[in-house]
This record gives C-alpha cells, structure tokens and sequence, in this order.
C-alpha cells in the first residue's frame, strides 16, 4: 500500500552510507569488547581449575614449601582469586601481561609476545592473502561451468585440499618444492622488515600449507554460492536485456556472492590460526604459536594465558574487520 | 528407503562411503591379520624401506609401520567419532532448545556459545589439554567442545527457519508440549544438516587430533595414533621419508573418504539438488 | 497483414537425458502480430513460463529446446548464433518477470541498472555516440511510469522501494529499449489488487505506444481478459485452444477452458446472504481494543501490525478478514489463536479471558482453535505420513484406542472427499487441493469451535478453488463452528463470509455484513479495493472494456 499512501525514503548518497556503519562498528567494538572481557575471565578461570599447580610445574616436583611460597609471593598467586584476575585486567589493559613462569622466567610475558606477534601476522596475513586468491579463482571456474570438465577438476583439487591437513601439507611442500626442486627454504624465517622479498620467499611454503586447505574450503564455498546468485531471478533478467555475460557475472553473480563468501571466510580464521601453531613449529617462525607450543611444555602459564588471549584478540579484530566489509558491501544492512 | 535409493545414484558419494568402509574394515579387523604387533620391534629392519614383508617400511625402532598406522588410525578414528557424536547430540539439543524457545534462553546459551566459538579451534583445544592431561577422554572433551557451537548454531538456525512452519504451528495448536513438538515435529526435520555437518566436523577433528598429537599434547607415546606416527617419522624424514609419508597418505585417504560421504550426503539433502533430480 | 511479428512452430523444451528426460513443452504453436496481446492462460506445470523463456533463451543450458520454426518479424531466430540472438534481445526484444523485487540486482542502484541498460543498448544499436545522459533519461523515462519523486528514487535502491515501484520500475527499463515484442511473465501475481490494476493499466498504455506486440502470461482469467486480444490456454505443455479473448468467453471448445471459466464464474456470482448466524448469541470470541507490536530486530524498527482493533466473532458465522499485504490480517488470525501474545487490549474466549494466558494455560483451550494454513506444502511433518498426522490430532483429542483412532481417520479422509489410500502417503506426494482437504480434515479432528483459514486457497490452483471452498462451507455448517476467513481475494470474500472485516495498516476499517459492505462500503479505501472488482468476470469493466478498450486498434490476426 506505501504506493498509495507515497511513503518512501530519501536517496542516500555514500557518505550517508558512512553514519550507519561507524555505528555499527561502534556497536561491535562493544559487542567484541564483551566477549574479550568473558573470554579472559574463562581463560583465567578455567587455568585455576586445572588441576596442577604453577609453583610446583616450574619449580619442579622436589620443590620445598618454602620455595613454592616463595615463589607464589613473587608471582602473585597467593592472593584471592579473583583479587589476581583483576590485576592481571588491569595489567593487559596497561600492556602488562606478567611474567613468564618458565619459557623465560622473569620475563615479561608482554615483551615476548610483541618479538613474536609480526611473524605470526605476517605469516597469517600472507596465507590468508593465498587462499582467497586460490579460492577465488578455483571456485569461480568451478561455477561458472558447472557439471563439465573444469568443474570436476576444480571440485576434485578441493576435496582433496581440505583432506590434506596443514602439518601433513608442509612436509609435501618441504619434500617437492624445497627438498625436491630447491626453490624454497625448508625451514627458517625473515622478517619483512630486513627485506620484504626475502621474507616472502622464505614464508611461501608456510603459507601456502595453511592456505591450501583453507583455499579448498573457501573455493567449495565460493562455488556453491556463486552456483545460487548465478540462478537469482536478477541474473535472468540481466541476461534478457542483453547485458554481456562477463558483466552479468561480475556485477550481479559475484557482486552478490561476496557478503556470504565473506563470512565464511570470516569464519574460517578459527582454524587459519589452528594451521599457524603448528605450521610455526615445522618451518621454525618464532610466532606466538611457537611461543604457545613453548609454554605448554614448559607448563607457564602466563605465557599460555596470555597467548590464548592474544589469538582470541586476533580472531575478534579479524570478524569485526569482515563485519564492516560486508556493511559496506551490503546496502541493505546499511541504507534502510 | 527413497532416499537410500537417491544416495545409491550418487556416485560422489558412494566413492565416499566405500572409502570409508574399506577404512573403517581395516582398522577394526586389520591388525588382527597382521603378523607384527605394533610394539613389536626389530632390530634387524630398522628404518626399513617399504617390501613385501612391511608394506610400509618400519620405524626407527624396527616397529612395522603398517600395524601402527592401523592401530592409530583406530585410537584417531574413535576419539574423533566419540568427540563428535557428544558435540552434535549435546549441541543440536542446545539449538533446539535455544531456536524453539528464544527469549532469555537463547540469549544465554547462545552467548555461552558464541565465547566458546571466539576461541581459535586448535588454541582451545591445545588448553584444555594442557591444563587437564592427556587422556582420551580429556582428548574427546576437548574436541566435543570446539565443536559444539557449531552443531548448536547450526540446529538453532534451522529450528528458527522451521518454527514458524504451518506444521509446527499446527502442533502447538493441538495442545501439544513444547518437549514433544521438539522431538517429534523439529528434531527429525533438522537431522539432515546436522548429519552432513558431523561428516564435515568429524574430517576436521581427525584433523585437529592429529594435529594435537602431532605437536605432542595429545595422544601419548607408546599408544600410537595417527599424528604421533607422523611425529616420529618427521624426525628422520629425510632418510626415511616412509614412515611420515605412509601415516600421511593414511590421514589423507580417510579424510577422502569422509568428505565425498559428506559431499553425497549434502546433495542429497540439498532441497535444490533435489528439485533437479 | 503482411509478416507477423512472432511464428512459432512446434516448440518442445525438454530437461535430462536418456531415461531421464522429461520434456515439459510438446509442441507449441502460437504467433503474434505487431501491436497484439496474446494472452498464455494455465496453472502451474502448464508450461506458459517456460515459453516466453525459450523465446528469449533464457533457459538454463540443461534445457534442450527444438522447434520447427521461430521466426522473428521473419528472421529464423533458431538459425542465430549468440551474437546475432544478443542483437536482438534487450534491443528489439524485452521481458519483464514475476518477481520485481528480485529482478533488481540489490547490490545497486535503480539508476546504475537504467545506465547499464541504455549504454548496453546504445552499444548494440551501433554507431549512435553514447550520450552520458543517463540519469536524466532515466529520470524522465520513470516519471512517465508514474514513479512519484522519481529524482529521488533513481538514486535509491531496489529493497528501498515498494514491489508495486519495482514493477514500475521495470517496465520502464523496457520502455527505455523501445522493444517490438515484449514478453511479460506474471507481471502482476506478487503485487496487492489496487497496484495490479495501476500496473496492468499501464502496461496497456506503453504497449500501444511502442505498437509492440506483447505477450501476457498469466493464471488470472480475469486479467487475461481485459489486457489480451487473443488468449492461448495452456495445459501440461500443450496449447489447448487460441481464440480472440471475447470468444473464448463466450464459446470456450475445451472442456478444460469451460472448467476454468466455470470455476470463475462461480466465484464471481455473489451466494445467497443467510442472515447474520449467530446476532443473538453470546459472541465467542470478543475482540477489546486489541494491538500488537512487533520489537525491532536488527535493522528493522519496531513495527506495529495491530491497532485498537475492537471485533466480535459470533457463534456459527464465516467471518471475512480482507485486506491487501501489511493489513494485519494475518497477524489479527494469529493473534486469535494466542499464537501471539497481544501487547494491549483483551481477548475473550467464551468469555475467558486469554489475552496474556502462558503456553500451558492455553494448552486445554487450543484444541478448540484450529487453524488451516496458506502454504499446503508446509502445513504437515514432510516425514510424516497422512495417517500420522491425522492420528496425532485424534490422540491430541482425547481418542487413545488404536482402532478408534484407524476408523475415525477413515470416516475423516472420506468427509474430505479423499480416499483412503491418501492416508497412506507423504505431503510431497498429494497435490495442494488435496493437502488442503486433509489440513481441513485435521482441523475438524480436533472438534474446534474455531477455524482461522488464512489464505487457505490462494495458492491452489484456479480449477480446485471452488471445491475447496465449498468444503470449507459445507463442514462450517455442518459443524455449525465459527470460523475466520483471511483472505485478500475479494470475490473469495463475498462468496463464503457471512460478514466482512476490512483492515489497513493495521486498523480496522469497516465491519459489516456482506452485502452491505459490498453494496455500500462505508470507507474510501474499501471503494478503492471493489473498484478492482470492475475488471473481474462479470464487472462492469470485463473483458474488452478494460484498461482503456482495445477494440479499434486490434490487429486483426487472421
């Protein structure tokens, strides 16, 4: 009835577009600020109900009473519970997320984890980069021709990428590209900042052993998707006003096929960084899953606590991020 | 038996259940036919390459690598089916529950879950086991809890899209108790993506126990499993390659196997493949 | 008249292979002249879309589509390759579809889709220069398809506007082609009565102006009669008959043409009034100054959907809730049957209040509401059989005894005109008519006092209707229940209810017994919704009267 009564809203431009999607972002920065405050309360929780105690894991099963009271008063572990989770709030919010137990004993945990966050970013970033360009391409061609030759192919190379775990990945990569052919490092690390190309050549195969299984994911997701907006009524009536086929899947089927696919990629980033623990450890990155995997040896768990924080930082920033983008891509969620 | 009948006619997905068959055949029945335990060593033939006699080599200690993937495919292969049978029963009955009654339920559990699902899968799992020991069932637990979110967003979901169904609402309309009307009228409606997501989920918790085992925080040595295997052989890798490339290729057939199942599974239920047919 | 615009000859589309394959289209003949409506007339399955699709070949590349000649203002189009085909489509020829809303891409604006259109076509024609003028051409070109501030809305995007504006919108995007064959699917089916008659108006308007020839696809004998000069019916993939719309009316040769036009006659001729059933009994159901309000969710404002609605639902009477898409009518039916939970006013069942009753206080009173849904589909468990679902309402009756329940799902199935063996099969093995038998039969099992139908027959196809209907009739009586009817559909209205109930936005406008209210409705909005009743079988506007008479200018086919 709205064309009888001629209730209907103002254009918007773009930058009108801009208020409804800074509040968003308002709105899930505090949304994301609620769980990272919950989730470092499980965290710490969930380290004091374990069974087993800090003094005693660093210290050694032959510790003395005094000695374990010693260094319970040096670390702060005799005051009450939740006495000790305050500070240490307090503490991350100022940067300071204690000392290491045992990795480094005496060290402050947030030093460490700011030597090892770039590696692990950069590494990350670079995988996250491969698989949304692999998947891009592998998941499109599997679309757009669907149920022939190169659809069989694309969805077989897929299936068999998300059957090859990463750590498994690495050693196929290590054995044909670097043992095999010599193109590749097998092991070590550069920092981009030394030099960006020595750094990318010497994190191509970590990053590819993430990304594959990943850009198979991403691909199947991408193909099913696509297949769906490819037969939207938008795309027919595109097609019946003789817009050229490229245009039709550019603008309208893939245009459309990028909110959904976002958000599985968005999702994804939960195993991405599983992949980065133990990648770090094969190729030898000194990231925060080496330094995780380090602290769960040693059983300091300052390290782990702050570790497991850190990723789950990691994976907030990274949904808000996707968050906007689809905002921004999506006019319905931003122009009412 | 329709639908048997429709999974008969794909082939993705029979490919997929007799991978999984043959797999599940060997690691039941197989070391029972396989004249080497997988503790037993010898001295003779270790690092031994792939013959007749150990089809995949042996290991350093002369253990016949053949038997122990075998036997640690079975311990993999029942933890990650236990983790996942608890993650989606516990977490399609959350969903249910959260997605039929909504209101300050669904805002409870939901957020419960979706702190659990903020955590990155290995990270968490890698925790738990850190923090309360390496048994199996610690092993299932933490898997069975990186999953559940999943399973429940996946059954609120679509107990949200059917709720508001003609046929749901003629239930409630009959008088019906809200436990009847789940379990009758919602729970056999929403199985099918819940099954096709337990074939997705259990691929990924091979995956995420191999893995866990694989760094040394899960299954412990001597109990062989399939990332402990691979553990072992990375060690001397280069002289002999067999060792992790057999236990690797092993992952890899069974990961095979449950994917194209779950492929098959997914065309299956997927209303629009449906239609086609 | 010399080359007609359109021939074609023995068109079949078929799907599959080998022992697979269905054909869908056996056969088809049809053709048209510039400046001619043909109508395409058939329920679902008949295959009317998928012949306007093949047309155009918008297919999908499973289809296989052979023909003995499609000839184009005499081009052969079956011997064009997809550049000479893509020459002529979005040029000369053009369609418009069903869906508006989803017919717009709705990543971008109306504007971006009337530049891609015009510089696609400009490109196609050759040699014109593009003229960059878009904006203010489309401007122009949606002002004469009367969108209102059309400046503004060039600007907007698709889920911004109205499905009626879409539609608009669209036609207008034909128009900015200037096309000689335009090919319009269903145009009308989504849109509320008032929009379509706008819309069908205007599509009468612009095809005259461009003298292109059109063809009407439609289940709508209502409309195919006053828009079309010839009407094709069609019916599992075959054309039936083709006769000059005024013809076919009056001298239908197919016992499937006389069904439907029949089955619209029937609906269309008012029943006899019975009184007002019930005046002097208490009221069932009283209805206090009742309002429900929906809470925003997400992007959504809170919405309210039911406004100080004061309503007395009388023992024994079929009241009708009329009104178009976002009345609130479904929302009153559901709310009814505490299905919602009102925010404000009362609500008395046999004098009980129940307005704020919790879910298991209501329990002993739902058996006596019972509801019969639109969608017959996803009225049952799809795993469950018929026998199943029926039993289930016994046994929520009070019936516990196997055999009693066995014997009774009979006599019910048989009440409802089904037989026996129905009871034996899964929803997606009946057809709608005979789901909504059995949704019938459900609800009856339950011994209501009420039944809310809510659009019980608007997804039926036109043959089964009238049957349907009068089931819901003849057990209304027989049970002497109460019952509410739902339903947009004003000749529907007139034919079962007792009384009728107009609501808009939310409120209610007018309540009185049918006859008057169709006689002498009281309000402007109820004027303007039976205005549309001019144009439906035996209005005063039928047939070649309608939307501006097309009498003159008719090109003579034959």
């Amino acid at each position: 009835m709205s064309d009888l009564l001629g209730t209907q809203p103002k254009a918007s431009s773009l930058s009108d577009r801009w208020g409804p999607v800074a509040l968003y972002l308002l709105k899930r920065l505090l949304s994301g600020g609620l769980v990272l405050l919950a989730g470092t309360a499980a965290v710490f929780f969930t380290i004091q109900a374990a069974p087993g105690d800090p003094a005693l894991a660093a210290l050694g099963e032959q510790a003395t009473p005094e000695a374990i009271a010693a260094f319970r008063a040096e670390y702060g572990l005799d005051a009450p519970l939740m006495a000790q989770y305050l500070r240490w709030l307090l503490g991350f919010f100022q940067g300071d997320l204690g000392q290491s137990l045992a990795v480094a004993r005496g060290m402050p945990v947030g030093e460490l984890v700011l030597q090892k966050l770039p590696a692990t970013v950069f590494v990350g970033l670079f995988a996250l980069f491969l698989a949304v360009v692999l998947s891009l391409v592998l998941g499109t061609l599997a679309a757009l021709n669907r149920g022939k030759a190169t659809d069989t192919i694309a969805t077989s190379i897929a299936v068999f990428g998300i059957s090859m775990p990463d750590f498994w990945m690495s050693y196929v990569l290590i054995f044909g590209l670097s043992l095999g052919l010599g193109l590749f490092p097998a092991f070590g690390y550069v920092a981009p900042g030394d030099s960006l190309l020595g750094a990318l050549h010497a994190a191509f195969l970590p990053a590819l052993a993430i990304a594959a299984p990943m850009a198979a994911v991403f691909a199947r997701t991408l193909r099913a998707v696509l297949i769906e907006t490819l037969s939207k009524p938008y795309v027919t009536a595109a097609r019946s006003f003789g817009l050229p086929r490229p245009f039709v899947i550019l603008h309208f089927a893939l245009r459309n096929a990028m909110v959904p696919y976002l958000t599985i990629v968005g999702l994804q980033i939960r195993y991405i960084l599983g992949g980065v623990v133990v990648v770090e450890r094969i190729f030898g990155i000194p990231g925060i899953g080496s330094l995780m995997v380090d602290g769960a040896f040693a059983r300091d768990y300052t390290v782990l606590q702050a570790c497991t924080v850190v990723f789950l930082v990691i994976v907030l920033v990274v949904n808000i991020a996707v968050d906007m983008i689809c905002a921004l891509l999506d006019p319905k969620q931003t122009v009412r | 038996m329709t639908s048997f009948r429709r999974f008969m006619q794909n082939r993705t997905g029979m490919v997929g259940l007799l991978i999984v068959l043959i797999v599940a055949l060997a690691v039941l029945i197989g070391p029972a036919l396989i004249p080497y335990g997988p503790e037993d060593m010898d001295f003779m033939a270790i690092l031994a390459p792939p013959s007749l006699a150990h089809p995949f080599g042996t290991d350093s200690f002369g253990r016949d690598v053949l038997s122990r993937v075998l036997l640690g495919g079975r311990v993999s292969l029942t933890i990650s089916f236990a983790a996942i049978l608890v993650a989606a029963v516990l977490g399609s009955w959350i969903g249910i529950l959260s997605g039929y009654h909504l209101g300050w339920t669904d805002g409870v559990l939901m957020r419960i879950m979706d702190l659990l699902f903020a955590f990155p899968s290995f990270i968490l799992a890698m925790l738990l086991m850190v923090l309360f020991g390496f048994s199996s069932v610690n092993i299932i637990a933490a898997i069975a809890l990186v999953y559940l979110p999943i399973f429940a967003r996946i059954a609120r979901n679509t107990t949200l899209l059917i709720r508001e169904e003609p046929f749901i609402q003629a239930s409630r309309l009959m008088g019906r108790r809200p436990s009847a009307i789940m379990l009758t009228e919602i729970l056999p409606n929403i199985s099918a993506p819940i099954l096709v997501q337990a074939s997705v989920g259990l691929a990924f918790a091979i995956i995420l126990e191999a893995g866990l085992s694989f760094i040394g925080l899960g299954v412990q040595p001597p109990t062989p499993s399939l990332g402990g295997i691979m553990s072992d052989g990375r060690e001397y890798f280069s002289r002999a390659p067999w060792v992790l490339t057999m236990s690797g290729m092993a992952i890899s057939v069974a990961l095979l196997g449950i994917n194209l199942l779950g492929d098959g599974l997914r065309d299956l239920t997927d209303p629009k493949l449906r239609e086609r047919a | 008249m010399s080359v007609p615009l359109l021939d074609i000859k023995g068109l079949r589309v078929g799907f599959g292979r080998g022992a697979y394959r269905k054909e869908v289209l056996h056969g088809v003949d049809l053709h048209l002249q510039r400046g001619e409506t043909l109508g395409i007339i058939g329920e679902s399955g008949s295959g009317k879309t998928m012949t306007g699709m093949a047309l155009l070949r918008l297919l999908p590349d499973t289809a296989q589509v052979a023909q003995e000649a499609m000839l184009f203002d005499g081009t052969p189009l079956h011997d064009l390759d997809e550049t000479a085909f893509g020459a002529l489509r979005g040029v000369r020829m053009a369609m418009i579809f069903q869906d508006p809303v989803g017919s717009f891409n709705p990543a971008k604006r109306i504007g971006w889709h009337f530049r891609q259109v015009m510089k696609r076509a400009e490109t196609a024609a050759g040699g014109v220069q593009p003229t960059g003028d878009y904006r203010a051409r489309a401007v122009a070109l949606m002002q004469e398809v009367g969108i209102r501030r059309a400046e503004d809305s060039v600007d907007l995007y698709p889920h911004q506007l109205s499905g009626g504006m879409l539609q608009r919108a669209l036609i207008a995007l034909v128009l900015a082609l200037e096309p000689d064959l335009i090919v319009a699917d269903e145009p009308t089916t989504n849109l509320d009565k008032v929009v379509e008659h706008q819309i069908l108006t205007l599509f009468k308007q612009i095809q005259r102006r461009l003298n292109a020839g059109m063809i009407f696809v439609t289940h709508d004998m209502a409309v195919a009669a006053s828009l079309c000069d010839r009407i094709a019916v069609m019916r599992e993939g075959e054309v039936l008959e083709v006769a000059e719309a005024q013809r076919l009316f009056d001298d239908p040769q197919h016992d499937y043409t006389k069904l439907l036009i029949a089955t619209a006659r029937k609906l269309a001729s008012p029943a006899a009034p019975r009184g007002e059933p019930g005046r002097d009994k208490p009221p069932l159901m009283q209805i206090r100054n009742l309002s429900l309000v929906f809470p925003p969710s997400g992007p959504r404002p809170a919405f309210r959907a039911l406004d100080d609605i004061t309503l007395d639902i009388r023992q024994g009477e079929v009241i009708g809730l009329v009104g178009e898409s976002g009345s609130g009518k479904t929302t009153l039916g559901r709310a009814l049957l505490r299905l919602y939970r009102p925010s404000g006013g009362t609500l008395l069942f046999r004098g009980e209040d129940i307005t704020r009753a919790s879910d298991r206080a209501l329990r002993p009173v739902r058996r006596e509401l019972q509801m019969v849904f639109q969608d017959p589909g996803g009225s049952f468990n799809p795993r469950k059989l018929m026998k199943d679902s029926l039993a289930e309402a016994l046994r929520a009756a009070g019936v516990t005894s196997s055999r009693e329940i066995a014997a009774r799902t009979a006599a019910l199935l048989e009440r409802v005109q089904l037989a026996p063996e129905h009871g034996e099969r899964y929803p997606h093995e009946l057809s709608g008519g005979q789901l909504q038998r059995v949704a019938i039969a459900r609800a009856v099992a339950l011994d209501p006092a009420l039944i809310v139908a809510d659009e019980a027959v608007s997804k039926l196809d036109v043959s089964v209707r009238a049957g349907v209907l009068d089931l819901f009739r003849d057990i209304q009586r027989e049970k002497q229940l109460s019952m509410v009817f739902i339903t947009h559909d004003l000749e529907v209205a007139r034919y079962m209810c007792d009384r009728i109930a107009v609501l808009y936005h939310g409120r209610l406008l007018e309540l009185g017994p049918t006859e008057r209210v169709f006689d002498s409705p009281s309000s402007d909005y109820t004027r303007t919704l039976l205005e549309t009743l001019d144009y439906s079988l035996g209005g005063r506007n039928f047939g070649q009267a309608g939307y501006g008479g097309t009498g003159t200018e008719r090109a003579h086919a034959d």
